[in-house]
């Protein structure tokens, strides 16, 4: 099951390349840029500073997609950095040993480093740049879940003392920011970043709402992509917010279409649980659209988004408490969404009606993957949808065998008929 | 020449190690087994033991109404008809030899298979190894061409061993080393041999405990002939396994047993 084209792809690719061309010309001018990742990056703060933003990680899944990866991750391995470790982290290492230069572009170097404690790997990656560049770290503890299952809400007094840690925090980095700019923060620039956020945000979660329903309009691991790609690297911005709400109202179109012209025969309606295969991206995608399979929905944008994706909406009228506590929010969103899995699965899986669910754990990413099979095995406790389990990687082509992959997929598609036969719901 | 015989249908399992092939009467009876090592030549390993299969039975190709391909390969059987997972045929065939089959445990020359099925042969859920040849046939020849024994006589050695030697690597490859280590420090061949057992023994429990341990088991693939497995798995297990003469040609049944769905005019449910 594939979809035309759809224009927010198109538009997604030439955004995110004005964002690559934008940090090569910063590169050029012996201009710096903050280093953040995507849980946390306190993107709208920085827009605030205008302090530009680079996102490593989305920089080096376009490697993997580009096939450059490899070549960075042996630079890495060359200078002793062991091969069970993030390769995310590996390939940005091997970046930033050859002089941070791709094949057609430069990036800039840091000025500043955001890291929170979403991932242990953030702190140590994060840690590299300082030893290699001298600049200042940032680290944001984030208070993470401490009843799993019910987290503390606005109003609890739980919540009120971890709200409180977070705003000290962010005043913190709010000075750094400014000794690093020369200038104090201006609270409506912040206002208006936040608000554009909002309505990115209030439009991407109406976008994954939408294939809740049936005909589903979008394949989540393919265009959630994109989407994914623009929310992260254009948050707080009318660029954005513009981008969103295209969005939106396209897929509204498409889900016109789809009602007036169904389709003879319905897609299997799959759940994404992991991280994509980026070395074979559109590859390892068409292995499940050419059997019929159609993503609904894939965890994947919920803690890539940093929570982003939840539909949060800052107050903009006292935009900094309000940014402290969305990003408490956001982030242990976010986390909980990885190490609460199992729990989250056997709902996200009904709300999306899927008629069976992928995992698909990596090698180099613990944080995501140590505890997929583990939350596979608490959702067939509780339901009887078959699922299936993948291994491979998503920056190194060592790590992935498509023959074999292909095989389980292929094996997980006879279930699904098998089971659509017998009028399986 | 012209063949006069109700129609047949076939099923050929090209594994890594090993070809097998069955064919099946009308009424989903074996007519007739063939099994050959597969060697490096894919498409003349599927040639040659569908000729064996026929020649064994007395027929000619015109008797066969459709052929089934499973295993690695099954895409190179150029004669083929349709093709079927190996997951899926095993389960099939394990159902049909012993209806009693929830769980499935299939044991090959490169991978090794943990399969839970429903009554009607279709599967419910899997996990394999098929990364790493550790708990797998591979393990076995690997200490065979070690301790330069043929394959086929290590369990009836391994079998008389009484203090089992631990084989702490599951990585075949270090395994012969470790093998060697104990040949060095003395250790009886028997018991080392033993060690080997239990150590893919126990993987394989870790592999079924992933799909759930629902009674009663059957181990199929080329493995479940090895009769020491059969007992350390048993052990391991606290229960029988379901594993008879025809087990290692379960992936190979279950392919004619699809073959048959078509001749019989059944929908092809697994098939797109
Ligand atoms: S370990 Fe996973 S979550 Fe952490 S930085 Fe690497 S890819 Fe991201």
């Amino acid at each position: 099951m594939t979809f035309p084209a759809i224009r927010a792809k198109i538009e997604a690719t030439s955004l995110l390349e004005s964002w690559s061309e934008r940090l090569d010309q910063l590169a050029q001018q012996q201009r710096t840029a903050a280093y953040a990742f995507v849980m946390g990056s306190c993107a709208e703060l920085l827009a605030a500073f205008e302090i530009p933003l680079f996102l490593p990680e989305i920089n080096c899944l376009q490697t993997a997609i580009s096939g450059t990866a490899q070549g960075l991750l042996q630079h890495a391995e060359e200078q002793g950095y062991p091969s069970d470790i993030c390769n995310y982290l590996k390939a940005d290492v091997g970046l930033h040993l050859q002089g941070r230069r791709l094949p057609h572009k430069r990036l800039p170097a840091p000025c500043l480093a955001i890291a929170t404690t979403a991932c242990n790997t953030y702190i140590k990656w994060a840690e590299v740049w300082q030893r290699l560049y001298d600049m200042p770290l940032f680290v944001f503890d984030i208070p993470g879940t401490r009843n799993p299952g019910h987290p503390s809400q606005p109003g609890d007094p739980a919540f009120a003392a971890d709200l409180a840690y977070m705003i000290e925090q962010l005043r913190d980095l709010i000075s750094l920011c400014e000794r690093i700019t020369g200038r104090r923060l201006d609270p409506d620039r912040l206002s208006h970043a936040l608000d554009c956020t909002n309505r990115m945000s209030r439009d991407f979660n109406a976008i994954l709402k939408l294939n809740r329903q049936e005909p589903a309009c979008f394949d989540a691991v393919r265009q959630g992509g994109a989407y994914l790609g623009v929310f992260n690297a254009f948050r707080g911005t009318d660029a954005g917010v513009r981008y969103f709400s295209n969005a939106l109202e396209e897929l509204q179109q498409i889900r016109q279409r789809c009602l007036r012209e169904p389709v003879a025969e319905a897609p299997f309606r799959l759940l994404f649980a992991g991280l994509p295969c980026y070395p074979l991206y559109s590859r390892f995608i068409r292995m499940f659209s050419t059997q019929g399979g159609l993503f609904v929905s894939s965890t994947y944008l919920q803690f890539a988004s940093g929570g982003g994706c939840m539909g949060y909406q800052y107050d903009t009228k006292r935009p900094v408490e309000s940014f402290a506590e969305g990003l408490l929010l956001t982030t242990r969103e976010a986390m909980d969404s990885m190490f609460l899995a199992g729990d989250r699965l056997f709902e996200a899986q009904a709300a999306c009606r899927a008629d069976g669910v992928v995992f698909h754990g990596v090698k180099s990413c613990r944080t995501v993957s140590t505890g997929l099979a583990d939350a596979r095995l608490a959702l067939q406790s509780r339901s009887s949808i078959p699922t299936l389990l993948l291994e491979s990687d998503m920056m190194d082509r060592r790590l992935i065998s498509p023959a074999q992959m292909q095989n389980r997929i292929d094996a997980f598609f006879e279930t699904l008929r098998l089971r659509r036969k017998a009028g399986a719901p | 020449m012209t063949c006069f015989h109700p129609p047949f249908t076939a099923g050929i399992d090209v594994g890594s190690t090993q070809t097998k092939a069955v064919l099946l009467d009308v009424s989903a009876r074996i007519a007739g087994t063939a099994i050959i090592d597969t060697g490096f030549d894919v498409d003349a390993a599927a040639h040659n033991v569908y000729a064996r299969l026929l020649a064994g039975a007395g027929l000619c190709a015109d008797a066969i109404h459709t052929v089934a391909g499973t295993g690695y390969g099954r895409f190179r059987i150029a004669f083929g008809d349709l093709q079927v997972t190996e997951i899926s045929c095993h389960a099939r065939g394990a159902v049909h030899l012993f209806p009693a089959t929830r769980t499935v445990l299939d044991m090959g020359g490169q991978d090794t298979k943990a399969i839970r099925v429903a009554a009607d042969g279709g599967v419910i859920d899997f996990s394999m190894n098929d990364k790493c040849a550790a708990g797998t046939g591979r393990f076995l020849s690997a200490a065979a061409a070690v301790l330069e024994m043929p394959l086929d006589g290590l369990a009836a050695v391994a079998a008389t061993g009484c203090n089992p030697v631990t084989i702490s690597t599951t990585c075949t490859v270090f395994a012969e080393t470790e093998i060697l280590a104990w040949v060095a420090r003395g250790k009886a061949i028997n018991d080392i041999l033993l060690g080997a057992h239990q150590a893919i023994a126990s993987r394989s429990l870790a592999l079924l405990k992933r799909v759930g341990l629902q009674p009663a088991i059957t181990f199929t693939g080329g493995v479940s002939r090895n009769s020491c497995m059969v007992d350390q798995l048993e052990r391991l297990l606290g229960s029988r396994l379901q594993v008879g003469e025809q087990t290692p040609f379960a992936g190979a049944l279950g392919a004619a047993l699809f073959a048959r769905d078509r001749l019989m005019g059944l929908q092809q449910a697994v098939l797109p």
